[in-house]
């Protein structure tokens, strides 16, 4: 058995209040490369603030305190996020993330993408059309766009559009992709496209996803994290999760 | 029983928007009716030949050319000075101020939205007696103070629409900017002033109208009825409201009373192409985020 590699987050000792309200406690959690970790548990028990606190996005609403730490190995540099390791634009450009609901700006195809490759990289013009291309690729969305770039996101139906924003995260190159239960506002055959596409992505990136649906679960994690009331519960490995029945099963008991 | 209470409401909502469409029809009837037939170039230059007048080389004595180029001048520059220092409080309070700030700020703009203009003309007229008596002994109202003044009158209008428009951006919306690495600044300025930019358009609108309309700041700080055309920002200056006004207080004859009407359509046709002025410009703007 070979060593596992170097975890490209690390996180630990982490807690977050809000308004002194603790919604997470103590959390440890370690994410490598070319693995999806799923984070499952009931509404209201941190999930999205877990999420959150790798891109340091709840720092955008009142009222937070963070302790702990998450650290990211980045290019062979090493450092806590929370610590100055990086700017907070280069963090949440290496740190990408999906919401749940497409969050499609409304304007052209073209400028979703080009919009932020052209304010926090200087890209334009020649590079930045490359950028966009390959990104769109990568989502498996330029066939279907490639002619209408200039028509408003908002035409794209609703999977299509959820694989913008994942082309727009993909454009900046990052290296951690957090997606906020990305298939929950989609349709069936919209939301298996997505997951297909995760699949694929999660060769080349270190995922987090959180997911309110067991099955889509144990289609796509490499490891499951159950969270409850602030504090990992449970955490299950892959083998523990291709039998469905064990499954639900060691689910139920950690909810 | 719930249906008849839907239908009652129903009935209701509808009468409402037919009364105010009615109000206005009767208004712009009423208005064209002793109007229209009064608006010809008399009607604005007077005796003078129309393109000496519009050109400046003779003054315009009968007509109310002065007045529209007077009331063309304290809009455009009242919202030259409110809108942009409007849209920049509103952003101040959604999005850097403090609850405490934001809170005692709000106040503020809503007493200063409550402040009847004559007031708000009192205190330009209190404005340039201080200044007479202290460092410039010179100062005398007109165009400039009036502007300013009138600034100060519809600056909540913008602040308020700027402040709604901007609160009104979903959440999912309002994180994507900062969540792509954009700064605070780069997304409002990037994402959130381009989705609130609709809102903004109406409380500029609203602004510009109220801007036009009022009669009681200037009454204070600087119009006189044979003014001219203003030659610089200190100079006196005539406007469409107090001609209006003043024709209608004052009128010798039917006929003086009759251009009084045709002076209120020319104030609204002015305030309708400023509108348009308005939404052109915004549509540009749009237009130019969405695809660049």
């Amino acid at each position: 058995m070979i060593a596992p590699p170097e975890p490209t987050v690390a996180v630990s000792g982490l807690t977050i209040h809000f308004a002194g309200k603790a919604v997470l406690e103590e959390v440890n959690l370690t994410l490598r490369r070319g693995q999806l970790t799923v984070i499952v548990g009931p509404s209201g028990s941190g999930k999205t603030t877990l999420l959150r606190s790798i891109n340091r996005l709840n720092e955008c609403f009142p009222y937070c305190r963070t302790e702990g730490s998450v650290r990211l190995q980045l290019d062979g540099r090493n450092g806590n996020i929370y610590e100055d390791f990086l700017s907070l634009a280069e963090l949440r450009r290496r740190v990408g993330m999906v919401f749940q609901t497409p969050a499609v700006l409304p304007f052209s195809i073209r400028k979703n993408l080009t919009m932020p490759l052209g304010v926090t990289l200087g890209l334009t013009g020649a590079a930045a059309a490359e950028r966009l291309e390959r990104a769109l690729r990568e989502v498996s969305l330029w066939d279907e766009v490639k002619d209408r770039l200039n028509d408003p996101a908002s035409t794209l139906s609703g999977g299509q559009q959820q694989r913008l924003c994942l082309a727009r995260v993909l454009a900046l190159e990052p290296q951690v992709l957090l997606l906020d239960e990305p298939t929950a506002s989609l349709d069936f055959r919209a939301a298996g496209r997505i997951e297909e596409l995760l699949l694929k992505l999660k060769e080349k990136y270190t995922i987090l996803a959180v997911s309110h649906s067991l099955s889509e679960t144990r289609r796509l994690a490499d490891r499951v994290c159950v969270l409850r009331e602030g504090r990992i519960v449970k955490e299950l490995e892959r083998q523990h999760l291709s039998d469905p029945a064990v499954f639900q099963q060691l689910i139920e008991a950690a909810f | 029983m719930s249906s008849i209470g839907d239908r009652f409401l129903a009935s209701l909502a509808w009468l409402s928007g037919a009364s105010v469409l009615l109000a206005i029809t009767l208004l712009l009837a009423f208005l064209a009716h002793r109007g229209v037939a009064s608006i010809d170039l008399a009607l604005f230059f007077g005796d003078t030949p129309w393109v000496e007048a519009v050109l400046g080389r003779r003054p315009v004595f009968g007509g109310i050319w002065s007045a529209v180029v007077g009331t063309f001048s304290l809009v455009v520059l009242s919202s030259v000075v409110s809108i942009p220092v409007g849209i920049a409080s509103g952003i101040y309070l959604v999005e850097y101020a403090s609850n405490r700030w934001r809170m005692v700020l709000g106040f503020m703009v809503d007493l200063l939205a409550g402040t009847p203009s004559i007031v708000m003309g009192l205190f330009g007229f209190t404005i340039i007696l201080a200044l007479r008596k202290t460092f410039l002994p010179g100062a005398r109202t007109g165009l400039l103070l009036a502007a300013v003044c009138i600034a100060l009158l519809i600056l909540p209008y913008v602040i308020r629409t700027t402040e709604s428009a901007l609160e009104g951006i979903p959440d999912h919306l309002r994180l994507v900017g900062p969540s792509l690495g954009l700064t605070r600044w780069q997304n409002i300025r990037k994402v959130l002033l381009p989705l609130a930019s609709r809102g903004v358009l109406s409380g500029a609108i609203l602004a510009i109208g109220r801007a036009a309309e009022d009669t009681a700041v200037i009454l204070l700080t600087g119009v006189v009825f044979h003014a001219g055309i203003p030659g610089s920002l200190v100079d006196k200056f005539e406007a469409l409201p107090f001609r209006i006004y003043y024709l209608a207080a004052e009128h010798r004859n039917p006929q003086e009373l009759n251009q009084g009407f045709a002076t209120a359509l020319v104030l609204l046709l002015l305030t309708g192409l400023l509108f348009l002025m308005a939404v052109l410009l915004q549509r540009s703007v749009e237009s130019r985020w969405q695809t660049r």
